[in-house]
């Protein structure tokens, strides 16, 4: 077996900040907390996590942005601490927002300089810049000033630039974050032709579930600095959630505890509201028995019911929840 | 190795700057203003103060725009968030700011070229007999070669804490006054003229004074900007890699 792509052993990362104006007390706030993980070659993987959680930390720590406080972190088999200059030149990454552009200059003016920067052979620099420009769509605009661009443009740009060297390992920090549907699209249709056509690495973080369900490999799911899933999407959702999630909307008329104990047979049930009306949610891997067992049942106050396919938010809502 | 990366960054802080209409003042405007103060402030003390009317104001701009500017710029990459892509691409933080320096200075040169042209034609400032051109344009090159260490040395440092930042504007004009662009060195007084010593642009100031005043190519005040210049450089190189390793510590590149 070849050399991971990411291998991460007992990694942590502490900040230390003081507050006070006269009197300043320091303070130690630990944002990683002994992470290990390996990530293997052309895979994407996935980190998701409520904010705060510790993902851009790690991210900045394998783009050698950051030192760790302990623990080991290579990238492409290179110490994150010791080989950085090594690192650099073969990863590249993206961080969510608008900002890591030269608004004052065009697109193609952007991804020229930062192809100077990664030394992209000369030969070869105007041709990747302008079949980046075409693949992110913005191959018309390439003279224009990034100013003018909207959102989804610049992280159009932004996933352009950071293609500019090729790198073998791509770190995507919430790419797609207020984008509107079509351009998250057009960005998450990017990445898997970048995965398919490279067999680059992707480490990706979103917020946005359905996202890291359909891009992802596996996921680590990261709450206060340690990774307490990690498992493919669907293995994550079964094991959370089960295969499907049976929705009864509560009439006024509802004995909610009569409802629960009899669809706590099933799985597990969540109370929730939608619109203003009562809702049991139930987490289950047999939802043919229980719509069977319904059926044949006189139970009082269920104004309706549906059955859908659980999703990997489902799994994430009670991980974080029952955290 | 390290000329491409750092000529892009030449490019990329001329047509960076050429676009922010603050700076367009700044070169442009501005010198002109200089002259006009310096004119009323030297103008009947013969041609023994024209330097400081001819060239000081365009000295002064190339001050601000070099060392000022490029400083400036560093803390400006981090409020744009491009400073971690930058640091990121594996070349070295000194060679991107030393390139964008050498963009600053090049534009530095428009302020001494409005502002002596300025003076000479607008206002008339008396031009001594003996001037020695080639010593003048010698003196201002070192001044401008010391201006781009010493900001390379400043901007490094003020990426090191936010705080530093204020430092900035709180500096400006005290080292334009100590280096003797303004006023004369032998006007400061003596206790800060140990500390104006260890300054390559107070060397080159002399430098293109002595060359105006008496003619003379001053090799060895030229050979003490230079080699105080270079001492600034090294330590600029040697404090980045400093900085490069701090700001991984403190995550000190952070947007602000």
């Amino acid at each position: 077996m070849g050399t991971p792509a990411i291998e991460v052993q007992g990694l942590t990362r502490e900040y230390r900040t003081s507050t006070g104006l006269l009197r300043r007390t320091a303070r130690v706030i630990p944002a990683l907390r002994g992470i290990t993980l390996t990530v293997e070659p052309g895979e994407i993987f996935g980190l998701v996590g409520p904010n705060g959680a510790g993902k851009t930390t790690l991210i900045k720590i394998l783009t050698t942005l950051l030192l760790p406080t302990s623990g080991q972190a290579r990238v492409l088999g290179y110490d994150v601490v010791s080989g950085h200059r090594r690192i650099r030149r073969s990863i590249n990454f993206v961080y969510g927002g608008e900002r890591g552009l030269y608004w004052r200059l065009s697109a193609e003016d952007n991804l020229r300089y930062f192809a100077d920067l990664y030394q992209v052979p000369l030969r070869e620099a105007n041709g990747r810049v302008r079949e980046l420009l075409e693949l992110v769509g913005l191959d018309d605009r390439r003279q224009e000033r990034v100013e003018g661009f909207s959102k989804g443009m610049k992280q159009r740009l932004h996933l352009a630039k950071s293609l500019i060297n090729r790198p073998r390992v791509l770190f995507l920090d919430e790419p797609s974050i207020g984008l509107d549907p079509v351009a998250a699209r057009q960005l998450r249709v990017l990445v898997e032709r970048v995965r398919s056509e490279s067999g680059t690495t992707i480490l990706l973080t979103s917020h946005y579930m359905w996202e890291m369900e359909t891009l992802s490999d596996r996921i680590a799911v990261l709450i206060d600095g340690s990774i307490r899933h990690l498992d493919s999407p669907q293995g994550l959702r079964l094991a959370a959630v089960g295969s499907h999630v049976v929705e009864l909307v509560l009439g006024d008329d509802a004995r909610e505890e009569t409802l629960r104990a009899w669809a706590g047979r099933f799985g597990q049930v969540v109370s929730a509201t939608a619109s203003g009306r009562r809702l049991l949610q139930v987490h289950t891997s047999r939802p043919d028995e229980l719509n069977a067992d319904l059926a044949t049942r006189k139970l009082s106050g269920i104004a309706h019911f549906a059955t859908r396919d659980s999703q990997l938010e489902d799994a994430y809502v009670l991980m974080v929840e029952g955290a | 190795m390290y000329l491409r990366p750092a000529a892009a960054a030449f490019r990329v802080h001329l047509r960076n700057t050429l676009a922010r209409p603050l700076f367009q003042i700044m070169l442009f405007v501005q010198p002109f203003t200089m002259v006009l103060l310096t004119h009323y402030v030297y103008g009947h003390a013969g041609s023994g103060a024209s330097f400081y009317v001819m060239f000081g104001s365009g000295m002064s701009g190339m001050w601000v725009a070099t060392a000022f500017s490029s400083a400036g710029d560093l803390g400006r990459e981090r409020g744009y968030g491009t400073i971690q892509p930058v640091l990121a691409s594996g070349v070295p933080l000194w060679v991107v700011s030393a390139g964008r320096a050498c963009g600053a200075l090049a534009l530095s040169v428009v302020p001494v070229v409005t502002s002596t042209l300025a003076s000479v034609f607008v206002f008339r400032t008396p031009v001594p007999d003996e001037l020695s051109v080639v010593g003048m344009l010698l003196g201002v090159a070192a001044f401008g070669i010391g201006c781009h260490s010493f900001g390379l040395v400043l901007g490094h440092l003020f990426l090191l804490s936010r705080r530093t930042v204020v430092l900035q504007n709180f500096l400006e004009w005290p080292l334009i006054i100590v280096s003797g662009v303004i006023v004369p060195l032998t006007a400061l007084p003596t206790g800060v003229r140990w500390f104006s010593a260890v300054l390559p642009m107070r060397w080159g100031t002399e430098a293109a004074e002595r060359s105006f005043s008496e003619g003379v190519i001053p090799w060895p005040l030229l050979g003490a900007a230079v080699g105080i210049a270079a001492i600034y450089f090294a330590a600029a190189v040697a404090l980045s890699h400093a900085i490069e390793r701090r700001v991984r510590t403190t995550a000190g590149l952070e947007v602000i």
